[in-house]
């Protein structure tokens, strides 16, 4: 039997819908994507459940919405506070360490101030920087959310969102407003990027406790 | 009083209702989708499913797994007695809405 993508079963499954609806929801995009590869062809059941997986997200997020509570918002963010002052610990160290390292072989550091007229070769790399370091945050962040690690990033990547839509109408120093804005999006996106990296080592678990309008409406 | 049904939570109902002991939600995808000529996403058919259920029309039981499934087990749906007498409602509802057009023949444009 062909398996489903991989990836994109797992992204479907982190989104924190509750957990009956998710298996029956997965459950079926298997059966019916093993009945269009042995009908169409693999590459088109692919295409298929590439579409159908897009098409269900809002579906599965909005599932996860009515299901969501106050503790589990919180934990959400503690999560995403947490990663944070990870990946800054650890971003810190890295850069002390590079710095340590450039010392010992005897290599010059920049002594000309690099502001307010920061050449393009420097934006990249502040760009590359940026990047690097929020795909960290975003997998720490998929990495300490064992239940819900897309909703995590996701609510990382709106945070960032939200402040780059801030930063890039101020910084004028940093290069036209088009630049600040792409460098802005590519770090707000990072974050789904690494928690992308993470969720494919992850394995689902059940979110929340089975649910009792069954057992109300059989009792009825 | 008609029920609170919309046009795909009324398709979805009458599909559950069609399949009887095979209604799980690829089946009832397949049957509205064929019968309305739209294809639903899978997301937007289990969402419904679910808000009809909340509503108390269907309930529903989850069978074994099965490995063409990933191992996940099949979520079987039934109309309750709420949920026929909302089809019955509705039915009547169109049924006296339309009362008195007995051709109804739109002009081509």
């Amino acid at each position: 039997m062909i398996a489903p993508p991989r990836t994109a079963e797992l992204i479907l499954a982190s989104l924190g819908a509750e957990s009956q609806f998710r298996d029956a929801m997965l459950g079926d995009l298997a059966e019916e994507f093993g009945d269009r590869a042995e009908r169409d062809g693999v590459c088109a059941a692919r295409r298929w459940y590439y579409r159908e997986a897009t098409r269900s997200t809002p579906h599965l997020l909005r599932s996860w919405t009515q299901h969501v509570e106050r503790k589990e918002l919180a934990r959400i963010g503690g999560v995403l506070v947490t990663s944070y002052m990870i990946a800054v610990m650890t971003f810190v160290f890295m850069l002390m360490a590079g710095i340590a390292i450039a010392v010992r072989l005897g290599m010059l550091l920049p002594t000309a101030p690099i502001w307010p007229n920061p050449s393009a070769f420097l934006l990249a790399g502040l760009t590359l920087y940026g990047a690097a370091f929020w795909t960290f945050v975003g997998y720490v962040v998929a990495w300490l959310d064992e239940r819900t690690p897309l909703i995590s990033a996701l609510a990382l990547v709106v945070v960032l969102a939200c402040l780059a839509l801030v930063s890039s109408g101020v910084g004028h120093n940093l290069g036209p407003v088009s630049v600040r804005f792409a460098a802005s999006i590519v770090g707000a996106l990072s974050p789904m990027a690494g928690a992308i990296i993470r969720i494919r080592f992850w394995q689902p678990t059940p979110n929340i406790e089975p649910r009792t309008v069954d057992a109300k409406l059989s009792s009825s | 009083m008609p029920p609170s049904l919309g046009t795909l939570e009324l398709s979805i109902l009458l599909a559950v209702t069609r399949l009887g002991n095979d209604a799980y939600g690829l089946a009832v995808r397949r049957d509205v989708s064929d019968r309305t000529r739209h294809d639903y996403s899978v997301g937007a058919v289990y969402t419904t499913l679910e808000r009809l259920e909340i509503k108390g029309f269907v309930s529903s039981r989850v069978a074994a797994s099965l490995p063409r499934r990933g191992g996940r087990a099949r979520r079987h749906f039934k109309v309750t007695a709420a949920g026929r007498r909302a089809l019955s409602e509705s039915q009547r509802h169109a049924t006296s809405i339309w009362g008195g057009l007995t051709i109804f023949n739109p002009e081509p444009t």
